[in-house]
């Protein structure tokens, strides 16, 4: 980045940093007028000298982009430490408001559009044969270009149009793949049972990023529903998968939730909707800016009462705990599994540019009964927030009636009506999964190891003829490694 | 070993079926040994009664109410 762009981005942290400490401490400045403006002049003062002591001073040179957005390396390794002026600024706020680079907010906008330009398919790293990181296929997504042409999971990516991966992470590769629909990318791959690396020209498309990533028929009368996070499409998707199951027939329902980390608050509502009646609460929020505003279903469940059962677990956080809680509270569905994360804060995303945004904090939301179901992070390192340990209490501070006259508890993410903890691995299966006998899992060695030395897939699996989507429901979703979606 | 081995033939099955198959089809393969799958599957004749008895009970009180 140019000096004078780092001045100016410089500035602009400063000024922010500043306007939040103003936010956080406002009734202290409120209180001794007067006194606000000369405390941003002190604070910008001391953040300007500070500053220019680390860049004249320090023993190495100042990286300004590290130093005022922290790095992906940072925050990957050391995310407790809130690397990077403006992160570490927002982390004194709460866990939640956050700072996005252009990396991140490419990220965030890609998740919410729930589509992307690429050639389909995740990819994650994983021990090489001689110790150092290789980038692997984990899985094309069936459909896409990658898949139609002929990649395959546990295929090793060694080069990117002719540039070597060797040493890159995830991250690079995944932008190397990525880029406008219709251009062709060279990618060179090594598999099982060749000698010599592969060459495929694969043209980049629209790639559809879903959200409802399976819905099927998993007994007589029966659907299985998986959402796995919440995105501008969600609610299509959603009466599409319902249409095609022929929701008038339904007998029974299983929406599975679980590591659904959240997404937008509005397709929470829609696809509540679907599930209460109409004008039933769906949730409520405010804040010290933000009026209070409720949601109501608006459309209804057209008097489909078929029984449903919730699933979720210790990752089943916001746009998804806002469905959940509402479906608790009116007693529409039994909620099975593990206590939820616990977030009910509300952010606002505030572009402050083309490339970059600040995701801050302007609401509580409260379930349809009152429950506020946001966990405690203020008694609690940052770290033991986001990886709550397992035996960590559950506090059931706030109780509240459903419908029914049901107590639910809030104060700590939904606490499910059957408690319901997935088993534990055994030694032998951890050491598989997490490869001590080979350098990666045991399983998908196996598999890649078997069907190299096979002819490309099946053209007329039923797979490849299904729409682009993606699916985290694999077995090893605990134990991948970031895969990242190319 | 032993103890292991219905976990080792589910892996090897569901791996072998995202290789050839993609990992949709794999997915509905895992699906079948989840045991919260099976709970929730037992679970919903309880889902059914607790919506039943949360109408009941509304309608009990908006008629008390009047």
């Amino acid at each position: 980045m140019k000096r004078a762009q780092r001045l100016v981005w410089f500035v602009l942290t400063t000024v922010l940093v500043c306007a939040l400490l103003g936010g956080v401490y406002g009734r202290r400045v409120e209180a001794t007028p007067g006194s606000d403006d000369s405390d941003v002049k002190s604070g910008l003062n001391a953040l300007t000298r500070v500053y220019n002591l680390v860049e004249q001073n320090y023993a190495d040179p100042v990286d300004p982009d590290r130093a005022l957005f922290g790095s992906i390396r940072d925050r990957d390794a050391f995310p407790a430490a809130g690397a990077g002026a403006i992160p570490g600024a927002l982390r004194t706020l709460d866990p939640h408001s956050s700072f996005f680079d252009p990396s991140a907010f490419n990220r965030l906008r890609e998740d919410q559009e729930g589509k992307y330009y690429g050639v389909g398919m995740t990819i994650q790293a994983r021990p090489g044969k001689m110790g150092k990181p290789v980038v692997v296929v984990a899985a094309p997504i069936p459909g896409s270009p990658a898949f139609r042409a002929g990649l395959r999971p546990g295929d090793v990516i060694i080069k990117v149009d002719g540039k070597s991966t060797e040493g890159l992470s995830t991250e690079p590769v995944s932008k190397m793949l990525k880029g406008p629909k219709g251009t062709v990318v060279h990618v060179t791959i090594s598999r099982e049972g060749y000698d010599q690396p592969l060459e495929f020209e694969i043209t980049r498309d629209e790639i559809s990023n879903l959200s409802v990533t399976d819905a099927f028929m998993i007994r007589p009368g029966t659907a299985y529903i998986r959402i796995l996070k919440f995105t501008e499409n969600t609610n299509d998707e959603l009466t599409a998968a319902l249409k095609k199951l022929n929701e008038k027939s339904l007998q029974g329902l299983v929406l599975d939730l679980r590591e659904n980390p959240g997404g937008l608050l509005q397709e929470a509502v829609e696809v509540s909707d679907h599930f209460l009646e109409k004008n039933q609460l769906i949730v409520y929020h405010y804040g010290r800016h933000s009026p209070e505003k409720r949601y109501y279903a608006a459309k209804g469940d057209g008097a489909n009462e078929y029984p449903i059962v919730v699933l979720i677990n210790r990752m089943t956080a916001s746009a998804s705990e806002i469905v959940t809680g509402a479906l608790q509270d009116h007693d529409r569905a039994l909620v099975i599994g593990e206590p939820s994360f616990g977030k009910g804060l509300v952010q606002t995303v505030y572009p402050l540019d083309e490339h970059t945004g600040l995701a801050l904090t302007t609401a509580r939301y409260y379930t349809p009964s009152g429950r506020l179901i946001q966990r405690d992070y203020q008694n609690v390192s940052w770290f033991d927030y986001l990886f709550r340990p397992e035996d960590a209490p559950t506090p059931h501070t706030e109780v509240r009636l459903t419908d029914g006259g049901r107590e639910v508890y809030g104060g700590g993410g939904i606490a499910p009506d059957v408690v319901f903890t997935e088993p534990k691995a055994t030694p032998t299966q951890l050491m598989l999964l997490r490869g001590a006998v080979v350098q990666d899992d045991a399983f998908s060695d196996f598999s890649s190891i078997t069907w190299g030395y096979t002819k490309p897939f099946p053209k007329t699996s039923k797979s490849a003829t299904k729409p682009f989507r993606t699916s985290s429901n694999f077995s090893l979703r605990k134990e991948s490694r970031y895969p990242n979606k190319t | 070993m032993n103890d292991n081995l219905d976990f080792i033939r589910g892996r090897i099955r569901v791996n072998l079926v995202a290789t050839v198959y993609g990992k949709d089809e794999a997915d509905k393969i895992a699906l079948e040994t989840d045991p919260l799958i099976e709970k929730a599957l037992g679970s919903l004749p309880q889902a059914r009664d607790l919506l039943a008895k949360a109408k009941r009970y509304m309608a009990s009180k908006a008629q008390t109410q009047r």
